[in-house]
């Protein structure tokens, strides 16, 4: 029997790189807040991103700015390490 | 029920196998938790590292503790196939009691890595989540779990993670790891007693604990919610997460490792004697209080 083939979800994807992008983006902590209200990627878990305090976010853009690695990033000594786990 | 194993999270900076040198000669250190994705990032492991992992395999003490698999993520990337393909190569060469990773998504888009973040509870994320678990426990062919994630975004998420975790957990009757810093972290920072936030777990699945300090850090946004706590694994274990871990030991009745974490290159340089004590003072509690139960 062949195993199932691995699921995507391409509209969760889609939610989760925009979130990335808006957190890791070079922007004050309240501009990211308004970014992330108003980004239509972010439209199919419009609910869940309402329910985000703003201390929250801001937190979670100095986590993401601090751990957040793009593919063209060059590799460094901190790679493969993260807080929160 | 066996009294837990008192384990150790192998790093591989020297700061830190300085410090944890005097527990494993001692004998102090029961079982080794191994993080082996970093170990995969290295063109080789330093000196007396593999000995180490092969004499705890040997002996049947230890455990997997995959950090990049990323689970939720929302598309399955090549990169999590070669991450399977791996694992598979790596159970073959060490055995392992059980293996756990992490609750959330770190990479999406052009990210390839990042803090682990929650994802919201609904039908197609559980079922998702619940596909990467299957592939997760074929490969590994031992338990597999996940741990709890320390960051939330809001009281939602807070308060559907315990579910969610079971739902994640329940077809593979997988175990849950309680990181009882990232539960401190949740519970200070939405205000909600650390108890009945453990209640709200599924206690019953927990094979491990595990046992960290952190730091703080200030909103500018909203800075009267005062301090944030965050699970940064760099400094002592507080009071709060001892008293979590008294009660887990207490309604957690399945628990078989409670293992220290502290990452390596945050020993204070210029106190590193007092700082490496520091943590061996934290260990030796922590063993104090399993030894107890």
């Amino acid at each position: 029997m062949n195993p199932e083939p691995p699921i995507s979800d391409e509209e969760l994807a889609r939610v989760q790189a925009a979130l990335l992008e808006a957190l890791h983006a070079d922007l004050p902590p309240q501009e990211i807040v308004a970014r992330l209200q108003s980004d239509p990627a972010l439209l199919p878990y419009a609910e869940w991103v309402a329910s985000f305090e703003p201390r929250m976010i801001e937190t979670a853009a100095v986590l993401v700015k601090k751990w957040a690695r793009r593919r063209t990033d060059p590799a460094t000594s901190e790679d493969r390490h993260a807080e929160g786990l | 029920m066996a009294k837990p194993l008192c384990t150790l999270s192998l790093m591989v900076e020297p700061d830190f196998t300085a410090a944890a040198l005097p527990l494993l000669e001692a004998g102090e250190v029961d079982a080794i938790e191994w993080s082996f994705d970093i170990g995969w990032s290295r063109d080789a492991l330093p000196p007396g590292i593999e000995p180490l992992l092969k004499f705890f395999s040997d002996h049947r003490r230890l455990i997997g503790h995959g950090v990049t698999f990323s689970p939720l993520s929302g598309q399955w990337h090549p990169r999590q196939a070669d991450w399977l393909d791996r694992l598979r190569d790596e159970v073959a060469l060490r055995r392992y009691n059980h293996i756990t990773e992490h609750f959330g998504f770190m990479t999406a888009g052009d990210f390839h890595q990042s803090a682990p973040l929650p994802v919201p509870r609904d039908k197609r994320t559980i079922t998702l989540g619940q596909q990467r678990l299957k592939m997760l426990a074929e490969v590994a062919g031992v338990p597999v779990g996940l741990e709890n994630l320390a960051f939330a975004f809001s009281p939602r998420d807070v308060a559907e993670q315990g579910q969610f975790l079971d739902d994640l957990l329940a077809p593979v009757d997988g175990v849950l790891l309680l990181d009882l810093h990232n539960l401190y972290c949740q519970a200070h920072n939405f205000n909600t007693p650390g108890t009945e936030l453990m209640a709200s777990y599924p206690l019953h699945r927990v094979r491990e604990l595990h046992v960290s300090g952190g730091s703080w850090s200030q909103s500018t946004l909203e800075p009267q919610s005062g301090p944030i706590r965050r699970d940064t694994h760099d400094d002592a274990v507080p009071e709060e997460v001892y008293e979590l871990l008294e009660h887990a030991l207490k309604v957690c009745t399945s628990v078989e490792y409670v293992t220290m974490e502290r990452l390596g290159r945050t020993f204070d340089e210029h106190e590193a004697e007092r700082s490496a004590e520091q943590f061996r003072s934290d260990y030796r509690r922590m063993r104090s209080i399993v030894g107890g139960h």
